[in-house]
């Protein structure tokens, strides 16, 4: 699905750019945008940020529909639909949105001040915007009765619980009190990923983002056309494209609302006082694709513009955006290749250290946190043991179940497993041979009696009961609502069974010989 | 309306024809691991007894908002 979020999301970006700088120039800056890294990566994420990213352009787009259809109840129903899809998404996208609403009326009302009966529209305006955030809250508390509470508690909404800001200082003392440093620290972050130069903070390696770490959202030459757009957006600031419609204002704008909020973004000093950590991440500064791609897209504009006669001019241009986007397209699959090959290879006989060793760019931001790529250890191991698994299971057999019992002391203990004590193991292990192409069931000993517990600290659910660890061997704790079930995303019971304990072994062990299916045990 | 999308079609098709072959580098397989808070919300995703349904504004700013997008 995060696929296809990012093919729209690309298709709403080319709609918001055609409008406002043509046809040439979005269609090239929507396919750098395709190959943009970060975009890319994300676009393979079972993570919020994709569908964030998508629903926010959905907003822009509405939000630019009324500058040409203002009076359309239509147009403010989209917006009003649109708005309430950005709020139950990342947070970043709330605020920014909000202020983009704010920012538009002004500019709304600034604009028309100069016509006759400019208070009769500006009225009639309030009167729509009004109608538009009470059609979003309506569809909210449909969407979820709780969303009243949030709504009514506004502050929630544009400031969620564990933000990380410079505000956080006010109650921790591990982030940096300092107004100035903090601002210091995260510019010199942001000019790192802006311009793509630098390895202080960021990774060279863009698949290192697994493991949190973070990477450049621009390379020095579209960072080179960025500050082309920017000087072209000023040197335009006044032109209009249709009654109150500014593009080059509006990109201008853009980029800082998207970017000012990222200087105050909470420095951490949990570990080394002298080196704080900088907590800004990829995901708050994956919104500045969008102003940026589109001041790129400006910049091409005026060229495309100033050279509309002369045919040589423009297929060197083409000649030169097709070398770039063959030359992209190949960085990102040799990467990914590459990433492959490690994880295929990662020598597990070697100490822990020289383990996180094998996943480090040579730069020194690796260097400091490399106990991170500790999150990419781990899932290569579920990576291999499937890969190992797969050539294990014999598949000649017809009508025959495996159940896969697997050894979990071979894995790293699981961050899942370590903090919260469920069992995560049968589920990464299930979707690992999943992706070799074997379906697989596993099975989760859950207990119905006891209430719904806690994940991630806001967020409940029933997960599977709570582990313990006797003589080094994981087990449930069990309880008279203790019960097992299958899990599996076909039609019917898969084939190949995984249990990781011995409750899970008894339970498919018993099954199968109630409904007199042969089976046998392989060991991993 | 309908007319409108029939006009819009004729309009682009072509274009946005001629765009898919580019944009379609989204088909570029990515990592054959999960990402930290990728394995995280898969986690919060498909292990729980039901499967989560929840379209709350999140009271939380990280990424692991637990709105249903799959």
């Amino acid at each position: 699905m995060s696929i296809s979020y990012g093919i729209i999301s690309l298709f709403l970006f080319f709609i918001i750019s055609k409008r406002w700088f043509g046809i040439s120039a979005s269609l090239i800056s929507s396919i750098l945008l395709s190959v943009n890294p970060v975009f890319h990566f994300h676009q393979h994420s079972m993570t919020v940020l994709i569908v964030s990213f998508m629903l926010f352009l959905f907003f822009l787009e509405r939000l630019q529909t009324l500058d040409y259809h203002y009076s359309s109840n239509w147009s403010w129903f989209g917006l009003s639909v649109s708005l309430a899809l950005v709020f139950i998404h990342y947070g970043p996208g709330r605020i920014f949105s909000i202020i983009l609403i704010g920012l538009w009326l002004f500019n709304f009302i600034y604009a028309s001040k100069k016509y006759p009966r400019s208070k009769y529209i500006i009225k009639n305006i309030f009167l729509k915007l009004g109608l538009t955030f009470l059609i979003s809250f309506i569809l909210l508390v449909a969407l979820d009765w709780r969303n009243l509470f949030s709504i009514i508690k506004f502050n929630e909404i544009i400031y969620p619980a564990g933000a990380e800001t410079i505000l956080g200082a006010f109650k921790s003392p591990t982030i940096l009190n300092s107004f100035l440093l903090t601002f210091f620290l995260n510019g010199k972050v942001l000019l790192e990923s802006i311009t793509g130069l630098g390895k202080e903070y960021h990774s060279t390696l863009f698949t290192n983002m697994t493991s949190q770490f973070r990477y450049p959202l621009l390379n020095p030459i579209l960072f080179l056309l960025l500050m082309a757009g920017i000087i072209i957006s000023f040197i335009k600031l006044s032109k209009k494209n249709y009654f109150f419609s500014k593009p080059y204002v509006y990109c201008i704008i853009l980029f800082l609302v998207c970017l000012f909020p990222l200087f105050f973004s909470a420095v951490y000093i949990i570990n080394d006082p002298v080196k704080p950590d900088v907590g800004l991440s990829v995901y708050r500064m994956f919104y500045l694709l969008i102003p940026s791609y589109l001041l790129i897209a400006a910049f091409l504009n005026f060229i495309f513009a100033k050279i509309k006669n002369k045919k040589i001019y423009m297929l060197f241009i083409s000649i030169v955006f097709f070398s770039f986007y063959v030359v992209s397209v190949n960085s990102l699959n040799k990467n990914y290749k590459n990433f492959d090959i490690k994880l295929n290879n990662v020598n597990y006989k070697i100490s822990d250290f020289n383990l996180y060793e094998q996943w480090k760019d040579g730069t020194s931001y690796t260097n400091d946190w490399v106990e991170r790529f500790v999150h990419n250890l781990r899932h290569a191991k579920y990576y291999n043991t499937a890969k190992k698994a797969k050539e294990k299971l014999d598949f000649n057999t017809n009508n025959k179940y495996y159940i896969l019992n697997i050894d979990t002391k071979q894995f790293f203990e699981d961050q899942i497993v370590q903090h919260l004590r469920f069992n995560c193991y049968s589920v990464f292990f299930s979707i690992y041979l999943n992706s070799f192409g074997i379906s697989s069931a596993w099975i989760q000993m859950i207990d119905l009696d006891k209430p719904e517990k806690v994940y991630r600290k806001f967020t409940l659910g029933k997960f599977s009961a709570p582990l313990i660890f006797k003589n080094d061997k994981m087990q449930y704790i069990k309880s008279p609502g203790f019960k097992g079930y299958f899990h599996y995303f076909s039609n019917n019971i898969p084939n190949v069974i995984i249990v990781t304990t011995a409750e899970e072994l008894n339970f498919a062990n018993n099954y199968l010989k109630k409904n007199n299916l042969s089976f046998v045990i392989i060991d991993i | 309306m309908i007319k409108k999308l029939f006009n819009f079609l004729n309009k682009n098709f072509f274009l946005y024809i001629l765009i898919l072959p580019f944009l379609s580098v989204g088909l570029i397989s990515g990592p054959a691991i999960l990402g930290n808070w990728e394995s995280l919300n898969y986690y919060y995703i498909f292990s729980q007894f039901n499967t989560p349904l929840d379209f709350r504004i999140s009271p939380r700013a990280n990424i692991g908002v637990s709105a249903f997008f799959f």
